[in-house]
């Protein structure tokens, strides 16, 4: 990437930048006897990419697939290298974590059996444990993965999503069998999750069936997820900081200092042991201890009326109560209140704090005002 | 400590990054927040107009409620963050840069001792006689007040008779400016050739450059409306360079060496000039054409950079962008947006957003000083960009009502 990116146009050139000085730097996008070099640079920026959760190394891999679109599309024998590169990237692309000593003569016949069958688009690492790899990069494709039963253990994901681990030589033989006829991925009574992050604090995780039927739930902190034990996996997770369960997605917000792409996998492992275990979302304890809607519908009320409306009066401005959805609340701004270039402030500082220190059990406070069409805000922006 | 003027563009996004980084607020705002006695941790009321003060109060406030690090949102705090920041001992620009970078004048003085290449000026009174000072200015020349931002009040003026009418109106403009304004003002050289912007940020004097934008649409006045930016920019990798030296020179001069920085250059025949260089990031809502590494946006960064100046911050992501400051095409009342879907549908758009409310009295450059909204869009390269913001501005009408 030193050496041979272009940080100003993206793609790759043929040359590196300590070459000696040429007329130009050409950039190879055609195939000759030799596939392209750009093509070549971004399939292995992708496996790279896809195996230690890179998002430069894929964001970089996308570029060369940018560049080269109108090859691809004109001449398929000029782009054909390119053309595996794009094939790759839309998958379905497994990736095979598998959990053995490559010493020993199982996992050695098994590496050996999945080399010598055609999936070229498949991902693959393998150790003996996760304590083995040195790479820290490497490291988050193993997290949350052991050996079982002391044998050979083989892991398939896809987009956050793994299968049940696959123990043993034999077993190992037929998934490959399955993922070279293109049925293993996920088959049609297993449960599918594609993740779409919203952004990059939040990333919602849908799942193709409900895990809590027409209703919702918001847990706000790790302490409030108590009895729960599907929230109780997640924050187990380094760096989630909130969830919030709705019908067949959830909602979940992390901190900065982790990326998806490290924890994207053991979240939907989460989901997926959740599911498996047939337990409730959201516990009873957890339910019944939750304020009822019209509780919380009364305990909002009563703070706008008493503590908020009188206050941002002085603004010329109102906040009324919406609805309440199980403990989601939402309220809508007006007056000078609606389209104000300070309404995030009274919402986060003064609106939610308030509610919240009154009104327990409250999950999210969503503003569903129409700012662009405020005709009156009490601050208007200006200036750069 | 967010230090949040009331008027200003980015409330939502500096909020919205510190949620994201999970990081606790505290507001301080010019004005009090009506909401202030419900959450007095979050929400303060400083007096940015007296440094010193806010930062005698700040020190107070935080015996109680700790500070870890002060974020300047736009110009008129950025001296009154330095002033809390020496208060209670965190790294940040001093006072005397932050002022430098407020005070055009002085940034000029500092920009001429220190040789950085910069338009030759005189620092001029409106209660001079304006016609025989006419005379001695030499055209085509700039007149600039020395503290207003957005292009507010600056006015090229080829001849004498020119001079007198722009001077004339920035009068008129600074007459109308909240506290007391000085009667100063700055008579700059205009220099020739096409204006960039560069965002990026400072640690211990080092520059990172975060962003350079190009700027399609000439900025030859009479007025300076800002319309057009565009990243990642289609100069040569040579001139950028010289463009983040100048700019990192032209910083050391002012004495800054902390924090975003935002730089205003044109490219003469000479190579670059900075027009300024303000310590804080870019202004409106054009932060949201910024991306960088998994997502993170601008805002992000500053938070991280002000909590820890170690911080490793991520490159910008390379797909092209860019946004349009939507200008305000005339006096009087706003009364009808069209076009706004039309506007959104057009290939390559990704967000419009209209700032000004209906019912809003516009006022134009060089009196005014806000914009009817911004136009963000993606595309694979900056001539794409350019041309769906330009074909979404074409679809879009504002019935401005003179009354």
């Amino acid at each position: 990437m030193e050496q041979f990116h272009d940080e100003q146009e993206g793609g790759f050139f043929y040359t590196a930048n300590d070459h000696e000085p040429l007329i130009a730097r050409n950039k190879e996008i055609f195939d000759n006897a030799t596939p392209s070099s750009s093509a070549m640079a971004a399939m292995a920026l992708l496996r790279l990419g896809k195996l230690c959760g890179n998002t430069t190394f894929l964001e970089a891999a996308e570029e060369v697939i940018r560049e080269g679109t109108g090859v691809m599309e004109r001449s398929a024998i000029g782009g054909a290298q390119l053309l595996v590169v794009l094939d790759m990237k839309l998958g379905p692309t497994p990736e095979i974590v598998i959990l053995g000593d490559t010493k020993d003569e199982e996992t050695a016949a098994l590496l050996h059996d999945l080399r010598h069958r055609f999936l070229p688009n498949r991902i693959l690492a393998c150790a003996a444990s996760a304590d083995d790899i040195e790479s820290v990069n490497l490291k988050g494709a193993f997290v949350g993965k052991e050996q079982l039963n002391e044998s050979v253990t083989v892991y398939v994901c896809e987009n956050f999503s793994c299968q049940q681990p696959v123990i043993g030589q034999q077993a190992a033989r037929e998934t490959w069998e399955q993922l070279v006829k293109g049925t293993s991925s996920m088959s049609q009574d297993e449960i599918s999750i594609t993740a779409e992050p919203i952004t990059d604090a939040s990333c919602r995780f849908t799942i193709s069936e409900p895990i809590y039927p027409n209703q919702s739930f918001a847990f706000m902190a790790k302490e409030t997820a108590t009895g729960s034990p599907l929230a109780e996996r997640l924050f187990e997770i380094e760096g989630i900081s909130r969830v919030v369960v709705s019908h067949d997605e959830l909602t979940i917000n992390k901190t900065a200092d982790v990326e998806w792409q490290e924890i994207g996998k053991t979240v939907g492992a989460a989901i997926r042991d959740h599911i498996a275990s047939g337990e409730p979302a959201v516990s009873d304890s957890a339910r019944e201890e939750l304020p009822s809607a019209e509780t919380i519908r009364e305990g909002v009320q009563h703070v706008l009326d008493t503590e908020i409306n009188p206050s941002v009066a002085g603004h010329g401005g109102v906040v009324n109560l919406i609805n309440v959805q199980d403990n989601t609340v939402f309220i809508q701004m007006g007056g000078g209140c609606q389209g104000c270039g300070q309404a995030d402030v009274t919402l986060k500082f003064g609106i939610e704090n308030s509610i919240r220190a009154a009104v327990p059990g409250v999950g999210e406070i969503l503003d569903v005002t129409d700012h662009a069409a405020g005709r009156n805000p009490y601050y208007t922006p200006s200036k750069k | 400590m967010l230090l949040l003027p009331t008027t200003t563009y980015r409330t939502e996004a500096f909020l919205a990054a510190a949620s994201r980084l999970d990081v606790d607020v505290t507001v301080a705002s010019e004005r009090p927040s009506t909401l202030q006695h419900l959450n007095p941790a979050a929400l303060v009321t400083l007096d940015f107009s007296d440094p010193q003060a806010a930062a005698d109060q700040v020190v107070q406030f935080s015996e109680e409620f700790p500070i870890d690090a002060v974020v300047p949102v736009d110009s008129q705090v950025v001296v009154a963050a330095a002033a809390i920041c020496a208060a209670l001992g965190l790294r940040h620009n001093s006072v005397q840069s932050a002022t430098a970078a407020q005070d055009k004048h002085l940034m000029r003085q500092l920009f001429a001792q220190a040789d950085v290449a910069s338009p030759g000026f005189t620092l001029c009174s409106l209660d001079e006689d304006r016609t025989a000072r006419a005379e001695r200015v030499e055209y085509p020349c700039v007149v600039k007040p020395l503290a207003l931002a957005a292009s507010q009040g600056v006015i090229r003026a080829d001849d004498p008779a020119e001079f007198v009418a722009a001077v004339d109106r920035l009068e008129a403009i600074l007459e109308y400016q909240d506290g007391k304004p000085p009667r100063e003002f700055l008579v700059e050289q205009f220099v020739e050739g096409p204006e960039v912007a560069l965002e990026g940020i400072l640690t211990a004097g080092k520059l990172r450059v975060l962003a350079l934008f190009d700027k399609p649409d000439q900025l030859d006045g009479p007025f300076f409306e800002e319309t057009i930016y565009l990243a990642p920019s289609q100069l040569a990798s040579d001139l950028q360079e010289r463009i983040a030296g100048t700019a990192e020179q032209a910083a050391t001069a002012l004495g800054l060496s902390d924090g975003p920085i935002h730089a205003e250059l044109r490219l003469s025949g000479d190579g670059p000039v900075v027009i300024e260089v303000n310590a804080r990031s870019i202004g409106g809502l054009c932060s949201r054409l910024l991306r960088f590494g998994s997502g993170l946006s601008l805002e992000e960064l500053i938070i991280m950079h002000a909590i820890d100046q170690e911080v490793e911050l991520p490159d910008r992501q390379s797909q092209a962008a860019g946004v349009m400051m939507l200008p305000i095409p005339a006096k009087g009342r706003l009364e009808e947006v069209r076009g706004l879907d039309d506007a959104k549908e057009v290939v390559g758009i990704e967000e419009l957003t209209i700032t000004a409310h209906l019912g809003q009295q516009l006022v134009p450059l060089p009196e005014g000083s806000q914009y009817l909204g911004f136009l963000f869009a993606r595309a694979d390269s900056p001539e794409q960009v350019e041309q769906a913001l330009r074909e979404a501005q074409r679809r879009l009408e504002f019935r401005i009502t003179a009354r």
